[in-house]
């Protein structure tokens, strides 16, 4: 038992390292503020303090409960920024034990726990206040109590979930269902967290729905990039994948029992290239065959041990590489402080009915800084399709008279060039031809990060 | 007849066929080192290799931040052919380096090649006949004036392919190690032996032929490192460009054109009739008729490189070099095929004539496409810069400003940065570079367009002072002449030679 906790507090104190090291490395860069990310939306939704309406951009959105806690100031910055690093420590320690449960050799269990600390969706989970933070964090709980023989509290953190994100809790149901599939303990268990699991989760799309949100925008399946070596932020690294395919084969236990678990895997793992948040699941089951191969090709016999050493090295340097990429990645990445000193004169010279055209992937920073409805964010292209081909047409057109009537269509006033936009604008030549010789645009602020123009029309 | 006896004549046997083989080396040394010495210059794109070789030597390390390519970029490769280069030209000039050194390289290919078909057929006779024919493949002359990286890659990767199959002596475990390292350190072409080791495996599964753990290990170890090597080399391409990067960054309208050079007969041609008809007949008698783990490997091979080929994975010339070895390879299956029908067949006496037959057809059939290959402008060997271009550069690099920037066409920017020793706006390395097509775009413009401003707002954009016109440049553009550069208020020419010229402009956009 002392040996069991004295593994916990190494595990957690390794994920407590990597979870602070991005925004340590940036406040020593004289970096305050926190990485682009979703977090910025989240804080924005929580302030206006609307749970279901987002009063900014001016469309509804899914129902999530952590909206309705109402917090001061000092407890407010304590969820944004505290919170999320304790539930990643909680989310170790649970996922240590759970795997305790499962008669699995310890250094297997440090394998696979050192696996998920170090991916770099863990980092990007815990690091500031994301929704993922807390539902990893209850879905670890809820499959411990259920480890544990405690169905009431299990399905009771289980039923959290889709209130918090409704296709969150769908991912969780399917997950848990395929675990059933797979395993013949618990079984009775799970089927009654899965009753309760399954009532919350049409509760929740009941409500959503009753409060005018589509519940079809929460189906946000895209192509991605999720190779994080070559740059993905919510990914693995390649040594993960063969690992994990590794796994995959040796855990090939009684055959064609099994035919429907893999079956299930597959497909979630196939439908994970293509949605975030069954990626950041994906992450959590991948890491547990990708541990056991890992184990698995350190003690078997070798016939030629010297590969073994190699091989074995060269899956933990680029494991290690891996991470080491992201975190330079996130530490160095937008904002700065001078990108933050632009949005805010926006803030002071706009009115608050206009609104910004700027690089979708910089959305959530500007609607959270200059508190002005931007044509565009991360979540536009999958809620307002017509919005996002405006903003391609606006892009792409050389004709001022339409540039112009859409422009005057959606109150656009500003317009941000920064390192994200501007070669999306140079590959369209529209905008930026407009911009140079219509005289109908102003560069009202510049910095090294962004230029400002003001629409004159 | 005694044991000591026959072991003797065993012996001299194969010192025979070694000598042999040493005689086909030669000759193949021969054959390459007289094209290349037809010119006493290079392909355009040898001069970045020549520029590393140099700084190589000079400093000991590779140019990685280049100041001239691009007006300066960071340039990222594997170095280690251009070390061994490097090394060679300690003890002579590099020019002579780059012409030998790749070429005896090219041609030590028949050993290995000899080794591996012995290795399908254990018959000498056979296997001499296809190291003869892979020292002759056609396609394989298109790099003799490149200083290519292509030839030490398809060694190292065909060594390393007869160690995976020669796994179970303990001392090929170490040179696969060596090798395999080796590999990964000349060239991302590592990943064309990858892909063909799974394939084997996957090959190896299909034909319920059992995987030793030996080679799954070794195939294993081998997959990591290439990966986890190319990731560290080309890390910030892989930041910069994702999943692109395996087009390298190649502007679109290239990237498009990528078979243009080479059309199918043509593609058929350049391998030679002899190895395709041999070769894929090896192929379908390998799974139909007499299943074989040597032959498989080799396919394994040829089919990765098929794959990458198909999807424009692997650049034309790469890539058909890859699968004529792989097919001349399988040759030597079907020979030996062909050899045991008639061994056992009443024409038996005819072997020796059957052998001479193929490789006098094998001859016949190469000699027009290696000429071909040679005078080809677009590919060959001797589509170098012309004298007067290199006059001209010459001229640049003492007379224009240090910091000066030389407009040039895409192929002719290693030259300029090789001999002016002056910044170019662009050349044929397209990794790191932002808006890679429109800066293709603004170069063809300079060339093709008839009005004067927008030539000089281009030229303005990218700092670029002086504009170099090659009739090659012109020809390549289909135009005669520059249109604008009649207007000596904006265009002063500053030197010419036998055609070539170089201009100053005057003007300037505002």
């Amino acid at each position: 038992m002392a040996k069991e906790r004295k593994y916990i507090i190494m595990l957690v104190l390794l994920a407590g390292i990597l979870l602070v090291v991005p925004s340590t490395i940036r406040m020593l860069n004289h970096n305050p503020y926190m990485t682009n990310s979703e977090a910025y939306n989240n804080i924005r939704l929580y302030d206006q303090g609307d749970v279901k309406y987002d009063s900014l951009q001016g469309h509804s959105i899914p129902l999530n409960i952590i909206n309705l806690i109402r917090l001061n100031d000092y407890a407010r910055q304590i969820l944004f920024n505290i919170i999320p690093i304790i539930l990643g420590l909680l989310t170790v320690a649970l996922i240590y034990l759970i795997l305790h449960k499962q008669n699995i050799s310890e250094k297997t269990i440090i394998a696979i726990v050192v696996l998920i600390i170090v991916s770099p969706i863990f980092t990007y989970v815990f690091t500031d206040y994301k929704v993922y933070s807390f539902i990893i964090f209850l879905n670890m709980l809820g499959l411990y109590l259920l480890m544990d023989e405690n169905v009431m509290f299990s399905s009771a953190a289980f039923a959290i979930i889709p209130f918090i994100d409704p296709f969150s809790g769908i991912v969780t149901l399917v997950l848990l269902l395929t675990y059933m599939f797979s395993n013949q303990k618990h079984r009775t268990n799970i089927k009654i967290t899965s009753i309760a699991l399954l009532t919350a989760v049409v509760l929740s799309l009941i409500l959503n729905t009753y409060y005018g949100y589509n519940i079809l925008h929460m189906f946000q399946f895209n192509l991605h990039n999720v190779l994080t070596d070559i740059g993905a932020n919510i990914g693995v690294s390649f040594s993960i994948i063969i690992l994990t395919t590794i796994g995959l084969i040796l855990l090939w236990e009684n055959g064609w029992r099994m035919l429907v678990t893999y079956v299930a895997l597959l497909l979630i793992i196939v439908a994970s290239l293509f949605n975030d948040t069954i990626r950041i699941y994906m992450n959590f089951v991948i890491m547990v065959y990708a541990g056991f191969a890992f184990m698995y090709l350190n003690k078997r016999k070798w016939s030629i041990s010297i590969i073994k050493k190699t091989t074995v090295l060269l899956i933990i340097c680029s494991i290690f590489f891996s991470t080491l990429v992201y975190i330079t990645k996130i530490s160095r990445s937008e904002p700065t402080p001078e990108y933050i000193e632009g949005l805010k004169f926006i803030n002071n010279q706009s009115l608050s009915t206009e609104v910004i055209l700027g690089s979708p992937t910089n959305g959530y920073i500007t609607e959270y800084y200059t508190e002005r409805m931007v044509l565009v964010d991360e979540s536009t292209q999958y809620r307002d399709t017509q919005r996002y081909i405006d903003m391609e047409n606006i892009t792409s057109s050389r004709n001022l008279e339409r540039t112009e009537k859409l422009l005057k269509q959606y109150n656009i006033k500003y317009i941000i060039v920064d390192k994200e936009f501007e070669p999306y604008l140079i590959e369209r030549e529209g905008l930026l031809f407009l911009i140079e010789t219509s005289q109908k645009f102003t560069s009202i602020y510049k910095n090294s990060k962004m230029e400002v123009w003001m629409y004159n029309g | 007849m005694k044991l000591p006896d026959l072991k003797s004549n065993l012996k001299n046997l194969k010192d025979k066929h070694l000598w042999w083989l040493l005689a086909i080396f030669l000759l193949v040394v021969a054959v390459r080192l007289y094209i290349a010495f037809q010119t006493p210059l290079f392909n355009y794109d040898a001069y970045f290799n020549l520029r590393q070789v140099e700084h190589i030597k000079e400093t000991g390390f590779p140019l990685y931040n280049d100041p001239l390519s691009y007006g300066g970029k960071t340039q990222l490769f594997a170095p280690l052919n251009h070390y061994i280069l490097a090394a060679f030209s300690l003890i002579m000039p590099v020019e002579i380096v780059g012409k030998i050194i790749p070429n005896i390289i090219a041609a030590m290919i028949i050993f290995i090649v000899y080794y591996l078909s012995l290795k399908i057929t254990k018959n000498n006779k056979v296997s001499l006949t296809t190291s003869f024919m892979s020292g002759f493949i056609p396609i394989y002359f298109v790099d003799i004036n490149h200083v290519s990286v292509n030839y030490l890659a398809i060694l190292l990767t065909l060594s390393i392919v007869y160690c995976v199959l020669k796994l179970n002596e303990r001392k090929y475990v170490d040179y696969a190690l060596i090798l395999m390292f080796l590999l990964v350190l000349t060239t991302p072409m590592a990943f064309v032996l990858v892909i063909g080791l799974l394939l084997y495996l996957v090959l190896l599964k299909l034909e319920n032929f059992a995987v030793e753990m030996k080679e799954l290990e070794i195939i294993l170890f081998f997959t990591f490192l290439v990966f986890w090597v190319n990731l560290l080399i080309y890390k910030n391409a892989f930041l910069t460009h994702g999943l692109l990067v395996i087009w390298q960054n190649i502007p679109v309208s290239i990237l498009s054109n990528f078979f243009s050079n080479i059309g199918f007969i043509q593609a058929i041609a350049t391998i030679s009739i002899i190895p395709i008809i041999l070769g894929v007949y090896a192929f379908y008698a390998a799974f139909h008729k007499e299943r074989s783990k040597e032959v498989m490997i080799i396919v394994a091979l040829g089919l990765s490189s098929f794959i990458l080929l198909w999807f424009k994975l692997l650049d034309v010339i790469n890539g058909l070099i890859f699968l004529s070895v792989t097919l001349t390879i399988l040759t030597a299956y079907t020979l030996k095929r062909i050899n045991d029908f008639i061994e056992k067949s009443k024409i038996h006496k005819y072997q020796k004539i059957l052998h001479v037959t193929i490789i006098m057809l094998f001859i016949i059939t190469i000699i027009p496409s290696i000429l071909s290959i040679v005078y080809s402008s677009n590919i060959g060997p001797l589509n170098t810069p012309s004298s007067g271009d290199v006059e001209v550069l010459k001229w640049a690099s003492i007379n224009l400003p240090q910091n000066a920037v030389i407009m040039s066409g895409l192929n002719e920017g290693n030259i300029v940065a090789y001999y002016a020793m002056r910044k170019n706006v662009m050349d044929t390395n397209f990794l790191l570079t932002p808006r890679i097509d429109q800066r293709l775009r603004d170069v063809d413009d300079v060339y093709t367009t008839s009005f004067e401003t927008k030539a000089i707002g281009i030229l303005n954009q990218y700092n670029a002072k002086y504009l170099f016109v090659t009739e090659a440049n012109l020809k390549q553009h289909s135009v005669t002449s520059v249109a604008y550069v009649k207007d000596t208020t904006c265009f002063v020419p500053e030197y010419y030679s036998q055609g070539t010229y170089i201009y100053r402009t005057n003007c300037k956009i505002e």
